[in-house]
């Protein structure tokens, strides 16, 4: 499985990068904010995406937005600070499939993503 | 006579032996008799000419001249065959780069031969002057396992002729190729390629790699140095500054000079080696000797000496299993237990001999400890900053939740990196304690002024020792004798005086080292 990894920090890509090999994936991709992650996602065509809010250039509500545009399957973790239900709402409308508030755990983490892996196949 | 018959007898048919030309002669004679084409076309006809071989207009020219000039004989060729095109037989040629190997090595011996004066003065690579490296060429071909050997023309099977009378001339076939090869060489396509590492055997009835390379006399300028890539079998012996290096095991039947040994496998060494200081072995397994005299190098396994090691500075990665042997002068370091007939010598030669040193160990060790303490003291730090975190803000920003989530992540991290570093240690430790305890043990006789290193422990021998003899580390750590084969050890005071080191037992430090460590580790965890 390949996982695309969108987030303005190198530590938190590093930590999610660790849980993913945890569960068994090697296959990462990474980008540093949204516009990266859209020169990229084409050309690695991940299984999965996790994404932050808050990044600079893109953030990662317009890249949800402009990517949704294009594929309309591929599932979207949104990984982020933003903790208030209208921002997930916001989030979810714009077409994410699961939701991670930061601090988490990394057993939160590879549950979710297990948790939409299994959603997404059924 | 019927006019058939006139012209009959003005005409002569011949065939050659090869049934290949007809050659027709008109006689000469008046115009009644003479025949025309058609009539010659019978002719012919009757000689089982066949129609389709005849040159009619040969024939038609023959008429002419015979026609015109009566009283003359007239002779032309009229009926052609065509030979038969034998096939060509199956060959073999030799790849160019390996025939100009031989070629080289041909003119070498040819040069080498032809220089009767002192090959050892004016073949050294070493001298200005010199035009050939003899030491450096060598008088073998060697191949690796799918190197191309040579080229193999398939044979033909040629085409059929015809004779004049139009009956087939069988073509005879090629031959199969009949050069001999074994399963050492295969076919690939129109290659013949080896099948294995070794020695190159050509000539024009035989091709084959021996993987084994015997040299039936000594290494020396008729030999070059050897590098062979399998066993090596040397019936005589190794000339001063020659070297011999391979991949599988080397025997030696004569003696060896000053020369260097490169072996990956087991080493024998017949007659053994005087290297007077600058003989040079390098040896991946075994080596048996009868003797070894001014040799320096290193030996992975076990050391076999028949007769005498002496004035060598040997590294020996496992046992000296020599009851018989002589060891005097030089140094000799091993890790495993040492066993010699006579250790040192009358005449006071300095001789060291190094058991059981563990110089890598204590650096791993180290290592070890101070990685388990960076991973301590990460976790201690990230631990703190997290609880200061947890009690004193009560609605995270986004920075600190990032944070927060990367104090967790270190908190897992490091309990990781605790079990591995403790189960490195537990590997160390069974490693430690696999070592054997260092020991010598001597059947005729230890000399006076002998420097004795047991692990970290050194000593001279004050006395001569009465043998048979046993000196080993005890399980304190303290050296202990027995002697004349008593059960119960013998005051070494007597004869062993302490240079150095004889604090305690370095094995049992180590091993309180790793304890800790593992402690440590089970606590964190």
């Amino acid at each position: 499985m390949k996982v695309m990894l969108i987030d303005d920090s190198k530590t938190m890509r590093n930590i999610q990068r660790s849980v993913l090999k945890q569960i068994g994936i090697d296959l990462v991709e990474e980008a540093c904010d949204g516009q990266d992650a859209l020169s990229k996602v084409g050309a690695f065509a991940p299984d999965l995406i996790l994404v932050d809010w808050n990044m600079p250039n893109m953030d990662g509500l317009s890249f949800i937005k402009a990517f949704r545009k294009q594929d309309r399957t591929t599932p979207l973790i949104m990984v982020t600070t933003e903790a208030e239900k209208s921002r997930v709402i916001e989030a979810i409308k714009a077409g994410v499939n699961n939701y991670v508030v930061k601090p988490f755990t990394p057993d939160l983490l590879s549950q979710r993503i297990n948790e939409t892996m299994s959603k997404c196949a059924a | 006579m019927t006019q058939e018959d006139a012209f009959r007898k003005r005409l002569v048919v011949r065939t050659n032996s090869s049934g290949l030309s007809c050659t027709l002669t008109i006689l000469p004679g008046g115009q009644d008799d003479l025949p025309s084409e058609l009539e010659i076309a019978g002719v012919l006809e009757t000689y089982h000419i066949a129609p389709a071989r005849t040159d009619h207009d040969a024939v038609a020219e023959l008429c002419r001249l015979a026609r015109n000039d009566q009283d003359a004989e007239h002779s032309a060729i009229v009926a052609t065959g065509i030979p038969a095109e034998d096939g060509i037989h199956a060959a073999f040629t030799l790849d160019p780069s390996l025939a100009a190997e031989f070629e080289a090595i041909a003119k070498r011996r040819e040069r080498f031969e032809a220089e009767a004066h002192e090959p050892g003065t004016s073949c050294r690579g070493d001298e200005p002057d010199t035009n050939v490296d003899y030491r450096s060429q060598s008088a073998f071909v060697i191949v690796r396992r799918g190197d191309v050997l040579g080229h193999i023309t398939e044979k033909t099977e040629g085409v059929d002729g015809m004779n004049v009378r139009g009956e087939v001339i069988p073509a005879k076939g090629g031959r199969s190729l009949t050069i001999e090869r074994n399963e050492s060489t295969r076919i690939e396509g129109n290659n013949l390629v080896a099948a294995v590492d070794g020695r190159l055997i050509y000539n024009l009835v035989r091709i084959r790699v021996e993987r084994r390379l015997e040299v039936s006399g000594d290494v020396d300028f008729t030999t070059g140095n050897i590098e062979f890539p399998g066993d090596v079998l040397i019936r005589g012996g190794i000339k001063d500054m020659f070297r011999v290096r391979n991949s599988g095991s080397l025997r030696v039947e004569r003696l060896i000079e000053a020369g260097t040994l490169d072996v990956k496998g087991d080493a024998t060494l017949l007659r053994g080696m005087a290297g007077r200081g600058s003989g040079v072995v390098t040896i991946g397994r075994d080596l048996h000797a009868h003797y070894l005299d001014g040799v320096k190098g290193t030996i992975t396994r076990d050391c076999i000496v028949t007769n005498e090691i002496k004035e060598c500075t040997l590294s020996v990665g496992g046992s000296v299993r020599s009851p018989a042997c002589s060891f005097y002068g030089g140094v000799l370091k091993t890790i495993r237990p040492v066993e010699l007939g006579t250790v040192g010598s009358a005449g006071g030669a300095e001789t060291v001999l190094e058991i059981g040193q563990l110089p890598d160990l204590g650096d791993l060790v180290d290592r070890l400890g101070s990685l388990f303490g960076a991973i301590d003291s990460e976790r201690d730090r990230s631990a703190d900053e997290l609880q200061a975190l947890n009690e004193t803000i009560k609605k995270l920003t986004p920075t600190q939740a990032e944070r927060l989530t990367e104090l967790q992540f270190t908190q897992i991290r490091t309990e990781e990196y605790t079990e591995m570093v403790a189960k490195a240690a537990g590997t160390l430790l069974d490693s430690v304690r696999s070592i054997p305890t260092p020991r010598l043990s001597v059947s005729r006789a230890l000399h006076r002024g002998v420097r004795l290193r047991l692990r970290n422990l050194e000593f001279v021998i004050r006395e001569a020792v009465t043998c048979p003899m046993i000196l080993e580390l005890g399980p304190m750590g303290k050296p202990r004798c027995f002697l004349n084969g008593a059960t119960q050890p013998a005051p070494v005071a007597k004869f062993l005086v302490p240079t150095s080191g004889c604090g305690g037992n370095p094995l049992a430090t180590l091993t309180a080292y790793v304890n800790r460590i593992l402690d440590r580790a089970n606590d964190a965890a």
